[in-house]
């Protein structure tokens, strides 16, 4: 009988947090929409959303700049919260994170390659190279620090990926310094944020990035059995080459496609699986999708906070996650610091 | 000749190895060369012989050319260098990973912090001359966090490089927000800045940099040998009779007070720091003070080469030095990465 009690406690508390993230998911994504230098009331915005007039000017306020910005923050989020989690078991360490693997950098070095090169930088092409970049940064990364496998430690990772954002990071400063117009048009990339971006540039990539995360459903069980050990997955019959290079490809899409909608937006892919993974089961098929509901939430916070904290100014979403994520970084090392010696 | 020689005076003797010194002369021979080279070149181009008489000649025209432009350039990259590449043979010593530098344990993005928020905040009341100073203050403090927030019981190599990484974009960050938040033209005074560069670099500052130097010197004197000890397993180490932490601390801070007086002249130049003491363990293998030498002489070359290219390659413009030291560096990392993964 207890145990039965038990079983049904235990399934009860299994839905409270996806169920408590679903309800403030839902709760931040409208007061992203209300807040701003202007606040709205529910009745506007839901006039704003369902009923709109074309003349009126907080309906279009409403539905060109907050929209927008909303749902970008909430799909970068998830899908950085997810490509994240995905690294942390691919490599199993838990401090790995694409920004702080480089993917980040080596988007940004070649989107301010094309704004210094060709000119102008039109929004297909920016996206583009993000993707590139990331690509890149992603394969120079797992070639130089994978090699002898999962084993070789956390820094070996830590410090190629240090080493790699340091790299290309130098390479964009020597191109902007060269050519100095370049500099202002992608201080946004370098900076990180949602603002500013219409649908009609975004749409592709957002796209993108959800098809990238539904792409995840069918892998989360042998994530599971990665989890236990490499040559455990190999002895259960899981095609470890196969898994690994979905797993790259679907981290790929999901950085890049980060990137080239929001810019340079740091920690995000570190803090969110440890929240996930705290808040449910080791198990993948439980926490991932936790991963995207927190990523979401977090960085719509962020962004709020980022818009109302010195108005009427702004401050870069990719700083504020910064600043919140870094003493997160930190504490997280501490805790291991112990066990690694 | 003998392989080693000892050195007596009375109660202080010294073994020394004759080999290496030899290449450390060689090494300082390219060293005068690539000095001669960055004097002679640039946009009036001064053969040898009227190098010699511009030098014997302070007051004439190409004199005061070489003497008041070119030289104390060429040194302040040389001093810059040298400085950037010990500080970072000290940390590749004591965090025993041939991967540690100033950049990756937060003392250059210490520094750049604290100079770029001279530049947006302080800049235009006092103006550039107290820069220096914020910059290798920047740096200690960066160092200081991360060594406090490393230090659990003790502080391990491993603890002390994840910490500089957090640091450091927890400051890049801070650094990108004041670069977007200040006007453009400050912007792009502080990125050029953020580049590293040497350009107009004058007796005053040269003189400020080789004092700071000299004493840090000094200070690292006493301290070699237990550098060199570093490398040992502390257990090893503690049972010599090192006090490990002790040693650790001070060789860190000496590393970032090395690092933070060159980034304080020379802004954050990359990649010298890592690059400079592979240079030199490729050409002396064995630890000592010939390695030191060598790895000196590698950092202040590299620089004043870059510099050169940077300043004449590109006339009419004229490149921070950082660029070429970066575009040098950078393939020279990934081939280590690379090869330290075989």
């Amino acid at each position: 009988m207890s145990g039965d009690v038990g079983l049904e406690s235990t399934r009860a508390r299994f839905w409270v947090a996806p169920g408590l993230l679903v309800l403030s998911l839902v709760l931040v994504m409208s007061v992203s929409l209300m807040a701003g230098p202007q606040w709205f009331g529910f009745g506007k915005l839901w006039h704003a959303l369902w009923s709109p007039s074309p003349t009126n000017v907080d309906d279009l306020l409403i539905r060109t700049t907050r929209l927008p910005r909303t749902l970008l923050a909430a799909v970068v989020g998830a899908s950085l919260g997810v490509a994240g989690g995905i690294m942390q078991t691919l490599t199993r360490n838990p401090l790995a994170a694409p920004g702080l693997l480089g993917v980040n950098a080596g988007a940004l070095f070649v989107v301010v390659a094309l704004a210094t090169m060709g000119g102008g930088l039109s929004a297909a092409v920016a996206n583009l190279g993000a993707f590139v970049g990331a690509a890149l940064a992603v394969a120079l990364v797992w070639s130089l620090a994978m090699r002898r496998g999962p084993t070789a430690g956390p820094l070996r990772l830590l410090l190629a990926g240090a080493a790699l954002t340091a790299l290309f990071h130098a390479f964009s400063q020597a191109l902007l310094v060269v050519d100095q117009q370049g500099l202002d048009s992608v201080l946004f990339w370098l900076a990180g944020s949602v603002a500013g971006r219409p649908l009609t540039d975004t749409w592709p990539m957002l796209i993108l990035a959800l098809v990238a995360l539904l792409a995840c459903v069918p892998w989360l069980r042998q994530w599971n059995v990665l989890a236990a050990g490499e040559a455990v997955a190999v002895g259960a019959g899981v095609s470890v080459r196969r898994l690994q290079l979905a797993s790259i490809t679907l981290i790929v899409l999901l950085a890049g496609a980060s990137v080239s909608m929001a810019g340079n937006i740091a920690f995000v892919g570190l803090i969110v699986p440890h929240m996930a993974r705290r808040l449910s089961t080791p198990d993948h098929r439980h926490w991932l999708p936790l991963a995207a509901l927190i990523g979401a939430v977090l960085l719509l916070c962020a962004d709020i906070a980022a818009r109302t904290l010195i108005p009427p100014g702004e401050v870069p979403l990719g700083v504020m996650t910064a600043l919140v994520g870094a003493p997160f970084f930190m504490l997280l090392v501490r805790r291991q610091g112990v066990r690694h010696g | 000749m003998a392989e080693i020689r000892a050195l007596r005076l009375g109660r202080f003797s010294r073994a020394i190895v004759w080999r290496p010194w030899w290449r450390v002369l060689m090494a300082w021979v390219v060293v005068g060369v690539a000095l001669a080279g960055c004097l002679s070149l640039g946009k009036i181009p001064l053969t040898p012989r009227e190098l010699l008489a511009a030098l014997s000649a302070p007051l004439s025209d190409t004199g005061l050319i070489v003497w008041q432009l070119r030289l104390p350039r060429t040194l302040l990259a040389a001093l810059v260098g040298g400085a950037l590449a010990l500080s970072g043979w000290l940390l590749q010593q004591v965090m025993r990973n041939p991967l540690a530098s100033p950049d990756t344990l937060g003392v250059t993005s210490g520094a750049s912090a604290a100079a770029v928020a001279y530049f947006s905040l302080l800049a235009a009341d006092l103006g550039h001359a107290w820069l220096p100073l914020a910059a290798a203050g920047g740096a200690l403090m960066a160092v200081g966090i991360v060594y406090w927030l490393a230090w659990q019981q003790g502080v391990t190599p491993l603890r002390l490089v994840l910490m500089g990484i957090g640091l450091s974009a927890l400051l890049t960050a801070a650094t990108t927000f004041l670069l977007v938040s200040s006007p453009f033209s400050t912007t792009l005074s502080a990125y050029v800045w953020l580049t590293g560069s040497v350009y107009g670099g004058n007796w005053s500052e040269v003189e400020r940099l080789s004092i700071g130097l000299a004493l840090a010197l000094v200070a690292m004197a006493p301290l070699v040998r237990y550098a060199l000890l570093a490398a040992v397993d502390d257990a090893l180490a503690v049972g010599i009779g090192v006090r490990v932490q002790r040693m650790r601390g001070a060789l860190t801070l000496l590393a970032a007070v090395l690092a933070g007086l060159a980034v304080a002249w020379g802004g954050a130049i990359a990649f010298v720091g890592l690059m400079a003491p592979h240079l030199a363990r490729r050409l002396v293998p064995v630890p000592g003070a010939a390695q030191i030498v060598m790895t000196i002489a590698a950092g202040a070359t590299v620089v004043m080469l870059a510099d050169l290219v940077g300043r004449t390659l590109f006339l009419p413009l004229d490149l921070p030095a950082g660029i070429f030291v970066a575009a040098i560096g950078a393939p020279f990392f990934l081939m280590l990465l690379i090869r330290q993964v075989r």
